[in-house]
């Protein structure tokens, strides 16, 4: 279940009109959105908060391990059965020079229960996927809450899938 | 690591979205959609070397195959050998000290509240630090570690109202939040 869902995203296939991406499973997904009339732009809606979250080629990555360039040589990730929840890992933005709208709904879809999204400061709730209404240069902080139970000591791999429309979330 | 599904199934996916696509890219002049996948990697590990460490001090308290702390003063304990104890008394007190301690490694330079509480059986409680004549031992505890610091909790243990062969059982729960403790 959770294998075909990683997989089904991570092919994905962004149609612009002009330019097709493709990527190998697993591999971040570079976005190029050719706006009519208008010069070629990346769009970057999401951007690293906290030193749980950094910048891997240009891309957000979500890192708690001590493979992180953020590791400060103390804590290497999470303990078993443990639910953590921190606030801004990272955070959403709606540039209006790169989407000109003066409003956009971004989604941020975890593929696994065992990752929740909140946005803001943490009031006891949290959502696997969760939308959130930008308007024009509007910033929103976006935390997550983790529950490693379930979970067995070594490595775990998700993935983020975030979405952006224009208009507001309804 | 994931495996590779069937190559047919993923074409499939690939051409519902991309309709999805142009009927959206085609009904507005500007952005109109946007979509990424972003990777998250997390390392579970044991206990005593994660963001809020749990590490044992004292025989008493070992990391076991699951990597959780476990205080256990029994013959089951890994670390008994023979002609140790395997236990305590009925009718009597027992005060260690220091028998695991609680870290603060978070990558925040942040001070946290950690409460502990206990349930389970009768005759354990908890407490910070020395034990002096004043200490008193509690199943909730409230303590500020600030960042880098281990905070070491002792344990107080009580055999009464109990027999020999009996078995104490019960479960400690910690849970931290940001900031020192009011």
């Amino acid at each position: 279940m959770i294998t075909k869902a990683i997989i089904g995203i991570g092919l994905f296939i962004v149609v612009t009109g002009i330019i097709f991406t493709t990527s190998n499973s697993g591999e971040p997904i570079p976005i190029v959105y050719a706006v009519p009339g208008a010069n070629n732009t990346t769009i970057t809606v999401e951007s690293p908060a906290s030193p749980y979250s950094y910048l891997q080629d240009g891309f957000l990555k979500v890192e708690i391990s001590n493979k992180s360039p953020m590791y400060p040589g103390f804590g290497e990730g999470l303990s078993k059965d443990t639910i953590y929840v921190f606030e801004g890992v990272f955070k959403i933005e709606n540039n209006v020079s790169e989407t000109g709208e003066s409003e956009i709904c971004v989604t941020i879809i975890s593929n696994s229960a065992n990752i929740g999204f909140f946005e803001g400061e943490f009031e006891g709730s949290w959502k696997q996927d969760i939308s959130v209404s930008l308007s024009a240069n509007e910033t929103a902080y976006i935390g997550m809450h983790i529950d490693t139970h379930n979970l067995t000591l070594g490595d775990y791999e998700g993935v983020i899938s975030i979405q952006a429309v224009g208009g507001s979330c309804g | 690591m994931w495996k590779v599904i069937k190559m047919r199934k993923v074409v499939g996916l690939f051409i519902l979205m991309a309709g999805l696509l142009i009927a959206v890219a085609a009904s507005s002049a500007n952005f109109a959609y946007f979509q990424a996948t972003r990777d998250v990697h997390i390392a579970v590990v044991p206990d005593d070397s994660e963001l809020i460490d749990l590490e044992p001090l004292q025989p008493y308290a070992y990391i076991n195959d699951n990597g959780m702390l476990v205080i256990d003063l029994s013959h089951n304990n890994p670390k008994w050998e023979d002609g140790f104890g395997k236990g305590i008394s009925p009718d009597s007190t027992y005060v260690f000290e220091e028998v695991f301690g609680v870290s603060n490694d978070l990558w925040e330079n942040m001070s946290i509240c950690m409460h502990l509480t206990y349930s389970g059986d009768d005759g354990v409680l908890f407490f910070v630090g020395d034990y002096t004549n004043t200490t008193v031992g509690s199943t909730s505890l409230y303590f500020t570690i600030d960042p880098g610091e281990v905070v070491k909790v002792g344990m107080i243990l009580s055999g009464f109202n109990y027999t020999a062969g009996d078995k104490i059982n019960g479960q400690a729960q910690f849970y931290a939040t940001a900031g020192e403790c009011k």
